[in-house]
């Protein structure tokens, strides 16, 4: 299992990656697929995906739309037309980030001399 | 895919919204998040009673109040700003208020300005940047009766200063504040607190506390104006502020709260710094907290 405080920094950008692939979801779905998605292995709880969902909406990367299913409100998450290009550099962010991770995890680093 | 009835949304809803969260599409996902976990777990074989269970760690108020609140920090930018001067200026001038009050006690040079710093902190930042963050949680019709409220607790807090100080004005601000607090603050907070709770047990805790408060605020007001009764409104005051409300309070109310271990210990620490501040702040003079007491057992015998 993933621990949730190295992911913490890395949820907007794989929020915002599922949103651009599947055009728009509800908190519960976006929970689902990225369990789904990683065997199991990371679990977005509530708690950390509603007020992330949030600060995007406050930042005008994502709209909401409002529907009633089941008997109560369903809120749905979609990229916004001016958030488009936010997305997708934040997207880019993460996987310069993830380029730069992959190095530490080479053998000596990548580095072709060895240490004295 | 199994579908919750309307009963059984109700259900959920109704520990959600004991929460009481402010942000109301905020509620309404966290319902439509905890219904669909109970709808998978019921489509793997369950029954809803079964669901439901598993589920309870998710319901916990304590759980969906700070999900609220970190919502808030991440979207508005002057709530965690204020959240922060509150917190700072709270602790300093409490920490001000009691070292000026045991140099006060001791007759030490500097208690004075140390009191008028701790006073200044608690009624212009500290008060108001409290009010600022609940004013942002509260509906427009509140504002004003919240707004008097306001007034006369600023009005009480620079009343007590001014007394200490022996400033001229304090009798007007003192007076104006105990008018608000016992006149309005105190009877709506009974009706609020009588609206809101269920159990007819829990609305006669309530009851309690809130006619202890009133009767220890209204001894207050009696010594000041040196009304006979004083010593006798103090005793039963306290006895039932302190030796029936808070242990029956902590033993009932608190026990069906998660989470209730900070609300017990700011409970306790807040009713200790009431009664003997007010105690002492109702004897002439400075005096040691020891001599309030045996004070008021004398003056209790003698009336």
């Amino acid at each position: 299992m993933a621990s949730t405080d190295l992911l913490k920094g890395m949820l907007k950008p794989i929020i915002l990656k599922l949103l651009m692939e599947r055009g728009r979801m509800y908190g519960y779905e976006i929970t689902q697929l990225v369990k789904e998605i990683t065997d199991g292995e990371v679990e977005l709880t509530f708690g950390a995906l509603y007020p992330i969902l949030h600060k995007l909406e406050k930042e005008g990367i994502v709209q909401t739309e409002q529907e009633v299913i089941n008997n109560r409100n369903r809120i749905y998450y979609s990229i916004s037309k001016k958030g488009t290009s936010k997305a997708q550099e934040k997207i880019a962010e993460l996987e310069e980030i993830v380029k730069t991770l992959k190095v530490f995890l080479k053998p000596n680093f990548g580095l072709r001399y060895v240490p004295a | 895919m199994y579908r919750l009835n309307e009963q059984q949304i109700g259900i959920i809803a109704n520990d959600v919204n004991r929460a009481k969260l402010t942000i109301t599409r905020l509620q309404d996902e966290l319902i439509d998040d905890l219904c669909c976990k109970v709808e998978s777990l019921m489509d793997q074989g369950l029954t809803f009673d079964m669901a439901y269970h598993q589920i309870q760690t998710d319901l916990g108020i304590e759980h969906l109040m700070a999900i609220e609140e970190d919502t808030l920090l991440l979207t508005d930018k002057n709530y965690a700003r204020m959240k922060t001067t509150m917190k700072i200026t709270g602790n300093i001038s409490l920490a001000l208020l009691a070292i000026g009050t045991l140099l006060r006690i001791s007759q030490v040079a500097g208690a004075n300005i140390i009191l008028v710093i701790g006073f200044i902190l608690l009624s212009l930042i500290f008060f108001p940047a409290a009010i600022f963050l609940d004013f942002g949680r509260t509906e427009e019709k509140q504002l004003t009766k919240r707004l008097l409220i306001i007034a006369g607790c600023v009005a009480l807090m620079n009343g007590v200063l001014f007394k200490v100080m022996h400033w001229n004005g304090a009798n007007i601000l003192l007076l104006s504040g105990w008018i608000i607090m016992l006149g309005i603050f105190l009877p709506i907070l009974f009706i609020k607190k009588l609206k809101e709770t269920e159990s007819t047990k829990n609305k006669w805790v309530y009851a309690l506390g809130i006619f202890s408060l009133f009767i220890f605020e209204l001894a207050t007001v009696f010594k000041f104006f040196h009304w006979p009764g004083t010593s006798f409104l103090m005793v039963v005051g306290t006895f039932l502020l302190i030796g029936c409300f808070l242990p029956i309070y902590s033993l009932s109310i608190l026990k069906e709260k998660q989470g209730s271990l900070s609300i017990f210990i700011f409970l306790i620490i807040l009713a200790i710094y009431a009664v003997t501040f007010t105690a002492l702040l109702s004897v002439n003079g400075a005096s040691a907290p020891q001599s309030v007491m045996i004070e008021l057992f004398n003056q209790s015998l003698l009336n």
